[in-house]
């Protein structure tokens, strides 16, 4: 079985031996043994498998401004319910 | 003594129900009749407690003015014994939370550690009033019982 590298790594890997050879001529007794160390060559790249090229790094203020945002976010719709509620208690 | 069509009578249909008296007039929706100031006079009383133990010698407020408002009050009396209060008015606006303090001569955007706390108290404000003074669940507003006979009585001004 071969093993793909993940997809978002530099690593490449060549064909398996057996793969090039030609097995309609000979006998299954003539082939090479099979070895597992050479099923596949994987050659890990120079970058991390968990890099990626060209991506910015997210600043700490942007990640507290989101952070902000998502709180207002919570009291705005905090502050709409309790204030639809009384006057739904009222009109009722 | 009864006379025998009497008796036959009681055994067919049996024994007349006394007379119940009128039940008395229960009250589904008690705070129907409260003025939104009342509705949140009672709302603060659980606003004010979502802050810890107030300090001796002092009164808080906290709740919810209307769509866009939220209010802390706070009133002491110095060591002269002069009252003394802080009223703070947290403003919700398209852009954050504007906190205006003495009268807006100081005001600044919430964020932070703040903003937190003030989403925690609102979220908190939330849940314990809608289950403690209005007897509803918090998401969906459903009743959560069907006697709400500790709703307390507000002292009409």
């Amino acid at each position: 079985m071969v093993i793909y590298p993940p997809n978002n790594s530099r690593a490449t890997f060549d064909k398996p031996k057996w793969a090039t050879q030609d097995t309609t001529k000979h006998q299954p007794a003539q082939f090479e043994a099979f070895d597992p160390a050479e099923a596949y060559i994987y050659h890990t790249g120079e970058m991390d498998n968990n890099t990626l090229e060209n991506t910015p790094e997210i600043s700490d203020s942007v990640i507290e401004a989101k952070v902000d945002n998502t709180q207002v976010k919570f009291i705005k719709a905090d502050t709409e319910f309790m204030y639809t509620w009384r006057g739904v208690v009222r009109s009722q | 003594m009864p006379t025998l069509l009497q008796q036959a009578m009681t055994l067919l249909v049996g024994d007349q129900p006394k007379r119940l008296s009128s039940p008395q007039k229960t009250t589904t929706r008690p705070l129907k009749k409260l003025t939104d100031r009342q509705l949140i006079k009672l709302e603060s009383e659980i606003g004010r407690t979502l802050f810890g133990e107030i300090p001796t010698g002092r009164t808080r407020e906290f709740f919810c003015l209307d769509n866009d408002t939220w209010i802390w009050h706070e009133e002491w009396k110095d060591s002269n014994g002069k009252e003394k209060s802080q009223t703070v008015r947290y403003e919700i606006h398209p852009n954050g939370i504007l906190k205006v303090e003495d009268g807006g001569k100081n005001y600044n955007f919430l964020k932070g550690q703040e903003l937190m706390n003030l989403a925690l108290a609102t979220r908190m404000y939330r849940e314990r009033v809608m289950r403690e003074l209005y007897k509803r669940d918090p998401k969906t507003g459903a009743l959560l019982t069907t006697e709400p006979s500790t709703i307390p009585q507000v002292a009409h001004e």
